[in-house]
């Protein structure tokens, strides 16, 4: 009998029909796109070119801690390694010869070495240090070569050199600590293979120190030797201090390594900037340069063949010119500069240069990998740039899709919709209009007959809306400042931007607002980036066309305060803007754009509230003391949030749609749902006392402050990732003492009969407090962003969109984690709800991005189309990674291996076999008559 | 009585086609032959036959009783259909639908068609069997709802209305977030 069951069970697994993807259907409905992150050293690979031609592969390490080698045909990953967040993953030199990529990663240190054709790992070394290095207050600064690792660590008024030459065993050669009162972990400082070489602006000195001097005993303090910026022909550039709190204020004078040489410094002081040569003895002397530049920042390598070659880089405006001087003629090689120009206006980074032999005539030819400040990667040749990757991509903030504007043949249709009339007038003028556009369709169709050369292939493709709105465009604001508009169903870039005054502000957070769609036609669509300006720390708004990336209306608007909050209202204006409000730091409110009439703002009763970083209140803030000229906020509640600081504010996203009101019963009555649109969850977390991790979660509503429920979880740490929508929320932690990943599911109900089926306000009257189910659940996996697919009217189940640590992006249907799983078997259940099972069940057929790893995933971002079904994915963060998904199967589309012909034929032979048999029967029929 | 072969007599007068026809009437040209024929005996033409039935009280009160026998006959159908109804079980399957809705289309039917079955039926109490019919019906149009009640099929719970709510409009609106500073 068992084995009959276990027989029955097999085959029921085997006929039950597959959601997940067919083979041939990868990268049909997704596509993925490999980053390695913002290039900071670089270092071409010389062993794989034979005779001496140019090299192979490009071996970059990046800020995202990425060991990456590049083809330097086309720009592509060999292979990548991504090593850990944070210091244990920071690469702080790379050194590569003889085929091996060899790396110093920073804390603990470690010499790794990778095989450069194939990326394993040949050898990894500790260097054993004898200080206790602490990287959270200090400076760590890294020198290899092939013989030698140097380890520098810089904390207040100390420095500490360690020198490593058995690379084999990770033994110290000889350590040193220095004492000196301006030595501090903010020093300009950088290590030769001679010299530890530091500058001090305030003093107005270059100060090294020779390593000959350090000897190998540990006698008296060893002395900088100390050359004045003047004798360098430098003045520091005076900078006023009025931002003293910006935390990212301009240093007014840097030094920076070389690329390529071990001996040569580069120091910047505002716009002129020098080459510096470091003597054995510790004398510093600059490189005089025939074309030494002022007004370009510049970048500088230095290759030691048989003379040495500085070669900078100059910009100017979009054109770069990079420029060979040689050390040893004292004249600038006119053969082996290079010019191109770039797509923004940004300034070079940094520039790696390789001379190489030219196959053909044995001349020395000139290849340079530059890297800009918008991130972008560049590898120039004599003709040109061979190619480009867009390495901003890989620290994505903010992503907004945009609907596309519909072929103006068909504007004037969409464009008086908007007008409410009776269903009949809107019935006649929808019939009017499909047959204009049917018109115009036979128009076309007879045009383009009469001229079949109408298109000619190099204009690129117009960007349309397709039928059902699944092709849109992602505006994707990046960390590096730069605005991309890419195509989300090829994944190509349509424009960029580059800001270059911009920076994140300081919550790591740029924030994009879509005033006004597509959908107003003839106003075009506007879009708000809110940033902060890179020197002084004030805010900066910019307004811009999302489909074209042009500036509107003001463009770059540089604001007089710092921002403290910034959000869109849910009203239009007159001009279909939806006004954004700017709170700054000084709770002064400003709205965007500056002529907006306030009476948009003034009949709603907005509350703005306001949660300070690191503290652990929230403050609720009302705009109704407002007048027609001007806003004003005052102080509406205060609420505290204890075990510790609050971690996030997690508010439904706006616009948030419910389709049903309530939820069936098994017998038949209604549980209405609780959608307080202003619920937000509040996630605190803090030490109890026995200093165990403890996560306060709370249920807001925003408007009164009040705290609709809340739970606290013992020895729970973070990372905490939350989804808000509806009426439930799904937030997932780590358990320490059970030490897993859980997933809590909570969903709020208003009972059996609701209070005001028209209207939610949650200032009406004494308001019963809302049901609270809750269930907690066991994940196998660990979670590194979360979401849920978002439908145009929300009749489609929910999935929530999790990120796993392991690397796939899996779709988890809600009913799996639905608090209202019944315990036991008995009673009644709810349609829909299976038993209650701890853990959480997740077929790989579940997993959308299928077998591809995605490391480092940031965000998820999703978005309705015009079909019901489908929701579009966006998952961003090292890797950009998009996909459709079909939440509740695509019920409103045919599969798209639906056999059209077959049925068609079928059809038509139905009808054909029905006219023959009748025309038959007719037949046979009189001449049954006639007999 | 004359025999005649009538397929040359159709032809002159468009009678149906028949091959023998035995006219015992006479007629056509040969009537006037008849005419001086004398009359049968006993047989007076001119004499009018009228052949009145008489009703008897009895068919009178089968009238009345055949009507009555209408008149509650929906009535009467109700325990059957009551024991009908109760063998098929409230389970939702093609049987007990069909059975629902016969139940509920005849008695419709026949309340439309009330008239139409009583025209054949006068009298004094017309009225009152009308009245009795009705009843009937609805009694029996009742439970068939009742079976459609016991079965689930009547939107009577809220949870049946509840994809026609419109969702609820947003009084306050609220802004913020994290201090972004």
């Amino acid at each position: 009998m068992e084995k009959l069951l276990l027989a029955l069970l097999i085959l029921v697994s085997i006929a039950l029909p597959s959601s997940s993807l067919h083979e041939d259907q990868i990268g049909k409905f997704d596509w993925i796109q490999r980053g390695i992150g913002s290039v900071h050293l670089a270092q071409f690979d010389e062993s794989g070119s034979a005779d001496g031609g140019p090299a192979r592969r490009l071996v970059v390490a990046t800020q995202h801690n990425v060991l990456a080698v590049l083809n330097t045909k086309n720009g592509e990953i060999m292979w990548r390694h991504v090593l850990p967040i944070g210091a244990t993953g920071t690469i702080e030199s790379l050194n590569v010869q003889e085929g091996k990529a060899v790396i110093v990663s920073d804390n603990p240190p470690l010499l790794r070495s990778f095989d450069v054709l194939s990326g394993t790992l040949i050898k990894e070394v500790p260097l054993k240090l004898h200080y206790k290095p602490d990287s959270l207050y200090g400076k760590r600064l890294v020198q290899h070569d092939s013989s030698s690792v140097t380890v520098a660590h810089l904390t207040s008024n100390t420095a500490e050199i360690t020198r490593f030459s058995n690379l084999k065993t990770g033994a110290q050669e000889w350590q040193h600590s220095i004492s000196q009162p301006w030595i501090s972990s903010e020093s300009q400082c950088g290590l030769t293979e001679v010299s530890l070489t530091c500058v001090d602006a305030s003093l107005g000195l270059v100060l090294s120190l020779p390593f000959s001097r350090l000897g190998k005993t540990t006698g008296k303090e060893p002395q900088f030797i100390s050359t004045s910026l003047e004798s360098i022909g430098l003045s520091v550039a005076v900078t006023s201090d009025d931002d003293a709190d910006c935390k990212f204020r301009s240093i007014p004078i840097t030094l920076q390594n070389v690329h390529g040489s071990p001996r040569h410094l580069l120091i910047t002081s505002g716009e002129s900037s020098s080459v510096l040569q470091v003597g054995s003895d510790g004398s510093v002397t600059p490189v005089k340069e025939a074309g030494a530049s002022s007004g370009a920042v510049s970048v500088v390598d230095v290759t030691q063949a048989d003379d040495a070659v500085i070669y900078r880089a100059l910009h100017h405006k979009q054109a770069i010119r990079i420029s060979g001087f040689s050390l040893a003629l004292g004249t600038e090689l006119v053969s082996r500069s290079l010019q191109f120009s770039v797509g923004a206006e940004a300034a070079v980074r940094m520039l790696v240069v390789q001379q190489y032999q030219r196959r053909g005539d044995g001349e020395v030819a000139v290849r340079a990998l530059v890297v800009m400040h918008d991130d972008s990667v560049h590898l120039v040749a004599s003709p040109g740039v061979l190619w480009l990757r867009e390495e901003a991509l890989a620290s994505v903030l903010a992503v907004e899709a945009v609907d596309l504007p519909i072929p103006a043949s068909s504007v004037s249709m969409h464009d008086h919709m908007a007008q409410r009339a009776g269903v009949l007038h809107s019935l006649v003028h929808r019939v009017m209009l499909q047959g204009s556009e049917l018109l115009s369709w036979l128009a076309e169709l007879l045009e383009d007959s009469l001229s079949p050369s109408h298109s000619s292939p190099d204009s690129p493709p117009a960007l349309y809306r397709d039928e059902f709105n699944i092709h849109k465009l992602l505006i994707i604001a990046t960390a590096s400042g730069k605005i991309f508009g890419m195509d989300n169903l090829s994944g190509a870039l349509v424009w960029s931007e580059y800001l270059p005054s911009i920076q994140p502000l300081p919550s790591d957070k740029l924030l994009l607002f879509l005033q006004r769609s597509v959908a107003h036609f003839p106003h075009p669509p506007q879009m708000v980036l809110v940033a902060m300006h890179k020197d002084s720390c004030r805010g900066v708004v910019h307004t811009f066309n999302p489909l074209t990336g042009e500036p509107t209306g003001k463009g770059l608007e540089f604001l007089p305060y710092r921002i403290s909050q910034a959000s869109m209202l849910a009203q239009n204006d007159q001009q279909f803007i939806k006004p954004l409000l700017v709170v700054d730091t000084s709770l002064g409110v400003h709205a965007f754009p500056s002529g907006t009439e306030l009476s948009v703002v003034l009949p709603h009763k907005d509350v703005l509230y306001i949660a300070t970083r690191n503290s652990t209140h929230i403050t609720g803030h009302s705009l109704r003391s407002s007048t027609k000229e001007s806003l004003k906020l005052t102080p509406l509640w205060s609420q505290h949030f204890p075990p510790g600081t609050i971690e996030g504010v997690y508010t439904k996203r706006p616009g948030d749609k419910v389709h049903s009101a309530g939820r069936v019963m098994a017998d038949r009555s209604v549980l209405y749902k609780y959608t307080n649109p202003n619920l937000a969850v509040v996630v605190a977390r803090g030490l109890d006392h026995i200093n165990e991790n403890l996560l306060g979660v709370y249920l807001v509503d925003l408007v009164s402050g009040a705290v609709v429920d809340w739970i606290s979880h013992s020895r729970v740490s973070g990372p905490v990732h939350v989804i808000h929508s509806e009426n439930w929320v799904v937030y997932t932690y780590y358990h320490d003492r059970n030490r897993r990943h859980e997933l809590h599911s909570l969903e709020l109900f208003e009972g059996p009969s609701q209070a005001n089926a028209t209207a939610f306000s949650s200032l009406a009257g004494a308001q019963r407090p809302p049901l609270v189910e809750r269930q907690a659940y066991i994940l196998p996996f660990g979670v590194q962003a979360s979401a849920h697919t978002i439908t145009e009217k929300s009749i489609t189940t929910k999935c929530l969109l999790l990120a796993l640590d392991t690397g796939g992006i899996a779709q988890v249907a809600r009913w799996l984690v639905d608090p209202r799983r019944p315990m036991s078997g008995g009673g009644p259940r709810e349609e829909g709800l299976v038993q209650y099972m701890p853990e959480v069940h997740l077929p790989s057929t579940d997993i959308i991005s299928y077998n591809q790893t995605l490391p480092r995933v940031s965000g998820i971002y999703s978005a309705p189309t015009g079909l019901e079904s489908t929701s579009i994915v966006f998952v961003y963060g090292l890797d950009l990674f998009f996909s459709r998904v079909f939440p509740s199967k695509m019920f409103d589309m045919l599969k798209d291996d639906f056999d059209y012909v077959l049925i068609a034929g079928a059809l038509l032979g139905l009808v054909a076999a029905a006219l023959i048999t009748r025309k038959l029967a007719q037949r046979k029929a009189l001449y049954h008559q006639w007999k | 009585m004359t025999v005649r072969n009538s397929s040359l007599y159709s032809l002159s007068t468009g009678a149906p086609k028949r091959r023998w026809g035995v006219e015992l009437g006479g007629g056509g040209r040969k009537d006037r032959i008849s005419d001086a024929l004398p009359s049968p005996p006993g047989y007076n033409p001119n004499m009018q036959i009228c052949s009145e039935t008489q009703r008897s009280p009895d068919s009178q009160k089968l009238v009345v009783k055949k009507a009555w026998d209408l008149a509650l006959g929906p009535i009467k159908g109700v325990p059957m259909n009551l024991f009908l109804l109760y063998m098929s079980g409230n389970s939702i399957s093609i049987f007990p639908i069909m059975m629902v809705g016969m139940m509920l289309m005849r008695p419709c039917k026949a309340l439309f068609a009330t008239n139409a079955t009583f025209s054949t039926f006068e009298g004094t109490q017309a009225i009152l069997q009308k009245a009795t019919y009705l009843l009937g019906n609805l009694a029996q149009i009742g439970l068939a709802l009742y079976k459609c009640q016991s079965l689930g099929l009547l939107p009577t719970h809220a949870s049946d209305w509840l994809a026609f709510q419109e969702p609820a409009s947003q009084v306050e609106f609220v802004h913020g977030g994290f201090g972004l500073w």
